[in-house]
């Protein structure tokens, strides 16, 4: 089985080397940028805009580089390039099972994560030096949401591209596995807000708003709302993970053993 | 290991497709033989080796490799096969000796010397991408990698279709050295029938799905002949007694099917022996009875 | 060994075979006890079917001029001497009758015929 991890790694190490050092620019790029602002250029701005600044940058660097180093478990291209050398085929002519050939899937991707983890670990920290804030879990729990939006949009998308008969079913399982995730996202929040601006209307109405109080309102509601979901989602992340890498394997499995067409 | 009398024995296999069904093919390999699986293109080798391999799912029948059904005992049977396509189906970025290390994780009995020697012995390289390889190249390197872990059967799917005849030769000779041991068996498909005319044992020929003729291609050759004839001759033929006939303006080739019985029947007639090829047109040709 | 085959003769492989292995058996090329390439060994260097050499070596075993041991090959067989003699004799007695028809033909006499015979037996070419 090391084998064909090597394999897979070979075939893929272009977009792995790449994802690594664009992750490291930036955590280089975001504390050069800190620096700027404690002892250079930047360190020109008042005291009150640097703390605004400050906050916004702690939070932006932490999370920008980590949705930038989870994006290491997005589709490295191995099932489509697989599919195109035709070396889809010739895996049925191997006394390998489908488990395994998932099982090698999985283990990569674990590897993948242990990497995109350790990086955002490190900047996390690092930048929370620089805000003279403390890291810890409440920001791991944080990545575990990054890391749970890419293994559902894998999910989904990897049965559909086990099974792809053409360039362009690879395509459409590529895009139709973001799209029903970011909608899956998108949607109950669209609804809310629409909800909220009725409710806010309504206010104004009630109690005579002018627009500061509406936006005041607007904002806090909405606040509100997303730290109400991301408490909820918290608490049932660990186990959703497990779900959702368990749900993967057997699926996947069952994909490969369904056999061609 | 399993004592078994064939290498292959394929009973009533069924795949039905929109447009296209593989209808109760039957036939086996004998331990030790080459057997050349024929039919044109479209004919159903490629669907009934796919089905054999169990990489599409039958519809029925039963197939069994090396004494072992083919799907209860799939895992088994595949350490102790090689199957060869018509391309390569290796990604390009790799060379030979990394096709080496990724092949000997996969097959427990991966002999790195022999690799060597094949590739010695068809002079290709290790160190350069296998995308910059010509086409004999590829597929020298897929037999390599196919005789490398002590396979008891060689699977072919059109492998020799597209190479010169140089190249052809070449692999030839490696197949008839891979049989001196008779416990391997070789089953290849093709549609170029001249280099099964030498070297198979036995042939089967398929048709539109349909299995024509299996047996030993000495027999069949000596069973097969073609009339040539003129017009008028041709007419005292017993339809019954034709497969086919290919007529001219000048006269008619007739195919038939048992040399013997027809020479006596009709003396005087001049029949020729016919090839594993003229047995392969006359026969797509049958449901014509007469063609030109 | 020589074994040479011609696709354009018409006679069919296997006969070609047995039948030279056979020539080579009876003018002493293959002494008894020889050993025989093994028919797959055959095949592989001729590029034909190993049961066409299976079959060649079947009817040479059937005939009498070689023998089969599984497992370890086949071996040119001892020759039955009487056997032999008498299959020479009948071939002799066909070419001399033929022999004698043609002479009849052109009128050769039967001394000038012994004589003929006579000078051949010993060596000679016969012309005058």
């Amino acid at each position: 089985m090391g084998s064909l991890i090597y394999r897979e790694l070979y075939i893929a190490r272009k977009f792995y080397i790449t994802n690594i050092l664009v992750v490291l620019l930036f955590i280089l790029l975001c504390s050069l940028v800190r620096l700027s602002m404690l002892y250079g250029n930047l360190a020109v701005l008042d005291e009150e805009s640097h703390g605004f600044i400050n906050t916004i940058t702690y939070y932006v660097f932490t999370y920008l580089v980590a949705y930038g180093a989870f994006s290491i478990l997005d589709d490295p291209g191995v099932i489509q390039s697989d599919y195109r050398s035709n070396w889809r085929i010739f895996a049925y002519s191997l006394p390998v099972t489908p488990a395994k050939r998932v099982l090698v899937k999985y283990i990569i991707k674990l590897g993948a994560f242990c990497a995109a983890m350790l990086l955002s670990v490190i900047n996390g920290c690092i930048v929370a030096a620089f805000a003279g804030r403390s890291f810890g879990t409440e920001q791991i729990f944080n990545f575990f949401l990054l890391v749970n939006f890419w293994l559902i949009v894998d999910v989904l998308r990897a049965p559909m591209m086990l099974r792809a008969r053409s360039e362009k079913e690879f395509q459409v399982s590529g895009m139709a596995g973001y799209f029903i995730v970011i909608a899956a996202i998108m949607l109950p929040i669209m609804a809310k807000m629409t909800a909220i601006g009725a409710e806010v209307a309504m206010a104004t109405e009630a109690d005579d708003l002018d627009s500061d109080q509406q936006l005041t309102m607007l904002q806090e509601r909405l606040m509100d709302f997303l730290k109400e979901i991301h408490d909820k989602v918290l608490v049932w992340m660990p186990l959703l993970t497990i779900v959702i890498l368990a749900v993967g394997f057997f699926v996947c499995i069952q994909m490969l053993k369904r056999r061609e067409s | 290991m399993t004592d078994y009398a064939n290498a292959v024995e394929i009973r009533d296999l069924t795949k039905k497709y929109d447009g296209f069904t593989l209808d109760s093919i039957s036939f086996n390999v004998p331990k030790g033989s080459i057997m050349g699986f024929i039919g044109q293109n479209g004919a159903g080798k490629t669907t009934t080796m796919r089905a054999m391999l169990n990489i599409i799912k039958k519809d029925g029948g039963t197939v069994s490799m090396l004494g072992m059904d083919n799907i209860e005992n799939e895992i088994a049977i595949k350490e102790r096969i090689a199957v060869v396509f018509d391309e390569l189906p290796f990604h390009d970025i790799f060379n030979a000796d990394q096709m080496a290390r990724i092949l000997s994780g996969v097959y427990s009995k991966w002999d790195n010397e022999v690799y060597s020697q094949y590739l010695d012995r068809l002079a290709l390289p290790r160190k350069k991408k296998i995308g910059q390889f010509s086409k004999g190249m590829k597929m020298k390197l897929q037999i390599a990698c196919a005789l490398s872990h002590g396979a008891e059967l060689l699977v072919m799917d059109e492998a020799t279709t597209g190479l010169d005849p140089v190249v052809r030769s070449e692999i030839l000779d490696i197949f008839l050295e891979y049989l001196q041991d008779e416990n391997h068996s070789i089953l290849m498909s093709s549609h170029i029938t001249s280099d099964l005319e030498k070297v198979a044992d036995s042939v089967t020929f398929i048709d539109r799905g349909k299995i024509l003729i299996s047996g030993y291609k000495d027999e069949i050759l000596e069973q097969h002949g073609i009339i040539k004839c003129g017009k008028s001759d041709y007419k005292e033929i017993d339809p019954a007694d034709i497969i086919s006939a290919r007529l001219n303006d000048f006269g008619a080739e007739v195919m038939v099917s048992d040399r013997e019985a027809i020479s006596k029947k009709y003396s005087g007639l001049v029949i020729d022996p016919a090839t594993l090829e003229d047995i392969m047109v006359y026969y797509v040709n049958r449901t014509k009875k007469e063609w030109s | 060994m020589d074994i040479i085959l011609s696709n354009s003769s018409g006679e069919p492989i296997y006969s070609q075979i047995s039948a030279q292995i056979k020539q080579m058996i009876l003018d002493g090329t293959l002494k008894e006890g020889d050993a025989l390439p093994s028919m797959r060994n055959l095949a592989m260097q001729l590029r034909i079917s190993v049961i066409t050499t299976k079959r060649a070596y079947e009817d040479l075993e059937r005939e009498g001029f070689i023998e089969s041991y599984t497992g370890k090959g086949s071996f040119v067989k001892a020759q039955n001497k009487e056997l032999f003699r008498e299959e020479q004799l009948k071939q002799i007695e066909e070419l001399l009758s033929e022999a004698c028809e043609k002479s009849r033909l052109c009128g050769l006499e039967l001394s000038e015929l012994k004589e003929i015979l006579e000078i051949m037996y010993n060596g000679g070419d016969g012309n005058d």
